[in-house]
């Protein structure tokens, strides 16, 4: 049996990516990150490299605790992978953090009308975001104890 | 046919039975004929100057106002010459004499007015003097005549015509010829072509009647006829010349301008179109490159943003991670690392709230300014608990604006009043409205440190501070916020400052907003 808590983080900045893995450590938040670069990255972890147009028909090859998923991405953007799995019964249970340096109104309502579950507006500060990061990780965590 | 060449038959035609019938008739009654001949060139001669007389104000060449006042006298003359004529039994106490002397009068009249309508024929004239000149040798001629009998004589029966007459009407004749010469040499091109020609068949038919008068012995006999025939027919092309320069041509000019003027409007609306059309494009150009200029400075300080976590990131990692080996002053400098950070990000916040500001709509709703204020004053007391705070909030106050951007205004200006009274022992700030004229003037007042006029240029500069950072701390964006939503709202902000006792900024918006 595996007990790891296994965290996705989909960031394509590589210092983003060390400080929140940092943060994730120190915090022992998780015991287990992946780390995906891009969207299509993300979701290919998530589902396998399967070829299907249908949603629903997508097998789950890993079923991360939780995302923490950047919203400007390559290729597969944010908004496009929260699509993705809040759209799929399988997975849109998965809790999703989306963490934007944008300050646009509009991406945080695009964000919360997918179905993210929580939005973090990167500050410059990295003090009050890895404060954010930790607290909303507990929460989410603690909320989405695995049934099994 | 057309219906050009139908006209020329048709007035062949008429002359032709005009012209019979008028000889026909001299062959009957000779005194008809005269009297019909003359009639026919009296009702001409006063045509030409009833024609002038209606025209007068808008007449000012040499043309129309020496031949109209000219033939008003010819006119008159030929008429009296008419009525004294042998036979007419008016004048029974003249005899031939005087319808000679009368004729002779009437051309030296008409052939000087001739010529010098040639002379001045489009040169400027007084009409004022033209008509005085011809009213008094008018009325002394006929003095001559009626009163003074002092005119020499013409035609002494059985004699018949004297010395004075034949010469006379060779002198006439030399004047008509001087105006015909004249005419052609200088005239030609002045006017147009068809009253040229017209002027000079009326001058060689007329030298041609003279021609006959000069033979003639008594009034009654051929050579009278044939004259009085080519003098009805000079008049008529006198008559022409007239019409067709002030009538027929005036008006053709008239219409022609009134065309051109209609073309030239029409010009002048697709110019204005046009210039419509590019205002348009310019501006839909200026408000994209605004866009551009927002959009590019927007993602510029968004991306400023990455790199400054980073370092603020790995500062803090080194902080917390390695405070063992890091002595003092290492410490320090990373502090001041940070430090530097976190101002860094401060300012690009402030750019991009500028830039998110100028990019929102405004959303114009009638608005508690009083009630804002005093949720701005009671959160600024909040925030400065140690602080001796008095407010004086006006109650009341509505206005139509923007609500969230009014709120970063008095947000702004509050906060500036609470942080340059931080010095005071107590800080009073105020907040009302004054009438002036037809404006509203919002102010807010305070008696903190005050600023030096002379840098007023620089109040409302983004970055720009009157103050240091280590005195009063901030980033010098506040008052470019408050700028750039006064004028969103088509009003304009100022301010007045006394150093050490205070400065009181006013601000007015426009109270209609489409």
């Amino acid at each position: 049996m595996d007990n790891a808590v296994e965290i996705l983080l989909v960031e394509d900045n590589e210092d983003d990516i060390e400080l929140v893995l940092r943060t994730l450590r120190k915090n022992h938040i998780a015991n287990k990150v992946v780390v995906a670069r891009d969207g299509q990255e993300a979701l290919d972890y998530i589902f396998g490299k399967q070829q299907t147009n249908n949603n629903d028909k997508l097998e789950i090859s890993n079923y991360p605790y939780m995302i923490l998923l950047d919203l400007k991405l390559p290729k597969v953007n944010g908004l496009e992978v929260v699509k993705v799995l809040k759209s799929n019964e399988k997975t849109k249970l998965i809790p999703v953090i989306m963490m934007t340096s944008s300050t646009e109104e509009v991406d945080m309502i695009e964000s919360y009308k997918l179905g993210v579950n929580s939005y973090i507006n990167k500050p410059v500060n990295f003090m009050d975001f890895a404060r954010m990061i930790s607290e909303l990780g507990h929460y989410w965590l603690l909320l989405n104890k695995r049934p099994y | 046919m057309k219906w050009k060449d139908e006209r020329r038959y048709i007035s062949y035609t008429l002359w032709f039975i005009i012209i019979a019938s008028t000889i026909y008739t001299s062959q009957k009654d000779y005194l008809l004929f005269h009297s019909i001949a003359e009639l026919f060139a009296v009702v001409i001669a006063f045509c030409i100057f009833v024609i002038l007389f209606n025209s007068l104000p808008y007449q000012n060449k040499g043309f129309m106002i020496i031949l109209g006042f000219g033939y008003a006298c010819v006119g008159l003359f030929d008429f009296i010459h008419m009525l004294s004529y042998e036979g007419m039994g008016l004048f029974t106490e003249f005899t031939s004499n005087l319808p000679t002397q009368l004729w002779i009068m009437g051309r030296f009249f008409e052939s000087i007015t001739i010529l010098a309508a040639s002379v001045f024929i489009i040169r400027r004239v007084n009409a004022r003097y033209v008509a005085g000149i011809y009213a008094i040798t008018t009325v002394m001629l006929l003095l001559s005549v009626f009163r003074w009998g002092i005119f020499p004589d013409c035609l002494v029966q059985p004699d018949g015509l004297t010395t004075f007459k034949i010469v006379s009407e060779y002198i006439i004749i030399a004047i008509l010829a001087g105006a015909l010469i004249y005419n052609i040499k200088y005239n030609r091109g002045l006017i147009s072509t068809n009253a040229f020609y017209y002027a000079i068949a009326a001058i060689i038919l007329k030298i041609i009647a003279e021609l006959f008068f000069t033979m003639y012995v008594g009034v009654y006999d051929e050579f009278n006829m044939v004259g009085h025939v080519f003098k009805y027919i000079s008049y008529y092309f006198i008559y022409r010349a007239v019409v067709q320069l002030s009538i027929r041509e005036p008006y053709e000019e008239l219409q022609v301008s009134k065309d051109e003027l209609f073309e030239s409007r029409e010009q002048y609306k697709q110019l204005s179109e046009q210039l419509e059309q590019k205002v348009k494009e310019r501006t839909s150009q200026l408000e994209d490159a605004i866009k551009e200029l927002e959009a590019f400075s927007y993602s510029v300080s968004h991306d400023l943003r990455e790199p400054l976590r980073g370092i603020d990131g790995f500062s803090l990692a080194l902080l917390e991670d390695y405070t063992e080996t890091l002595d003092d002053q290492g410490k320090h400098y990373l502090n001041r690392i940070r430090a530097a950070t976190k101002r860094m990000g401060q300012l690009i916040n402030d750019i991009l709230n500028l830039s998110r500001l100028n990019r929102t709509p405004l959303a114009v709703k009638e608005v508690d300014i009083s009630l804002l204020v005093s949720n701005v004053v009671n959160q600024l007391q909040e925030h400065n608990p140690e602080r001796k705070l008095q407010f004086l909030v006006q109650d009341n106050v509505m206005a139509r604006c923007d609500r969230r951007l009014i709120q970063i205004v008095f947000e702004n200006l509050l906060g500036n009043a609470v942080k340059y009274t931080s010095k005071k022992q107590e800080a009073i700030i105020e907040f009302g409205v004054e009438q002036q004229d037809n404006a509203r003037l919002f102010y807010i007042k305070d008696n903190g440190c005050g600023f030096d006029m002379a840098y007023y240029n620089k109040l409302f500069v983004a970055f720009q501070r009157l103050h240091s950072a280590k005195e009063y701390e901030g980033t010098g964006i506040g008052l470019a916020l408050v700028n750039s939503v006064i004028r969103r709202h088509g009003g304009s902000v100022w301010a007045e400052s006394i150093v050490d006792q205070g400065t009181t900024f006013y601000f007015t918006i426009k109270e209609r907003i489409d």
